[in-house]
């Protein structure tokens, strides 16, 4: 792909991803056939710090794990009260990182 | 990014595990679940209302006494998280002692089911009926 088109992407979407995954992203990126780029540009992400709100709010709800996709674990925090709330506290310190490993999946699912 | 078998049984292990000590320290030291004070939930401790699973350990408890109509009318969720109580260490034993991982797949398949709106959306109304009926309870 395009080098111009690659940077103006990850600029604008770096924060969805992990930092130390960018370089990779911008690899793979620019190693892709150009036919990826309407699919890339239309992919739709996770804000982490939405996450980290509904996380904080309605963790206990398992609100948070229901948006990324995680169901289950959902579930599983509904019917524990945040897992007795102490599941719901850690759960403030991992939401971002595994929404943006989630959006990393989901953009090597297209590359 | 679907869970792994072992992360999976690993986070259901200490669930229970926490699980069983939390309803055990329960039994001890307050049987007949008259204690009505907030305990470990977040957001009970926090709005003074309670949340749509509390009141599930008393539920289990009225379980124990087998005053099962007693325990649907605390919280019906109780009866659901003690059937998950009984049945998931059965299952988690029998995959692991035989290297299967039919849980695996039965944890996915339940999450595809409840993901469709079809199934969803009369879920979270049940959920949240139940929260309301839980708040008018003052549980």
């Amino acid at each position: 792909m395009d080098a111009q088109k690659v940077d103006m992407w990850v600029m604008s979407n770096g924060k969805f991803f992990e930092s130390h995954q960018v370089l990779q992203i911008k690899e793979k990126l620019l190693a892709a056939d150009e036919s990826k780029w309407t699919m890339v540009q239309t992919l739709q992400f996770k804000d982490p710090t939405l996450l980290l709100i509904l996380s904080i709010f309605f963790g206990s709800l398992g609100v948070d794990r229901f948006i990324i996709g995680d169901t289950g674990l959902g579930v599983g925090k509904l019917l524990t009260c945040g897992g007795l709330g102490i599941w719901a506290i850690i759960d403030w310190f991992l939401i971002m990182g595994v929404t943006r490993q989630k959006n990393f999946v989901k953009l090597l699912q297209v590359l | 990014m679907e869970i792994s078998r072992g992360k999976l049984y690993a986070l259901l292990s200490v669930a229970l595990l926490a699980g069983y000590i939390w309803l055990f320290y329960e039994l001890a030291t307050n049987p007949l679940g008259d204690d009505h004070s907030p305990g470990v939930c977040l957001f009970k401790s926090v709005t003074n209302l309670p949340c749509p699973s509390c009141g599930s350990t008393r539920a289990i408890l009225a379980l124990f006494r087998g005053d099962f109509i007693g325990s649907v009318s605390i919280n019906p969720l109780g009866t659901i998280v003690a059937l998950i109580m009984v049945i998931t260490p059965l299952w988690l034993i029998y995959d692991i002692t035989t290297r299967r991982k039919t849980l695996l797949e039965g944890y996915r398949r339940m999450e595809n089911i409840i993901r469709r709106p079809y199934v969803a959306i009369p879920l979270i109304v049940l959920v949240l009926i139940n929260w309301i009926w839980n708040i008018s309870k003052g549980l």
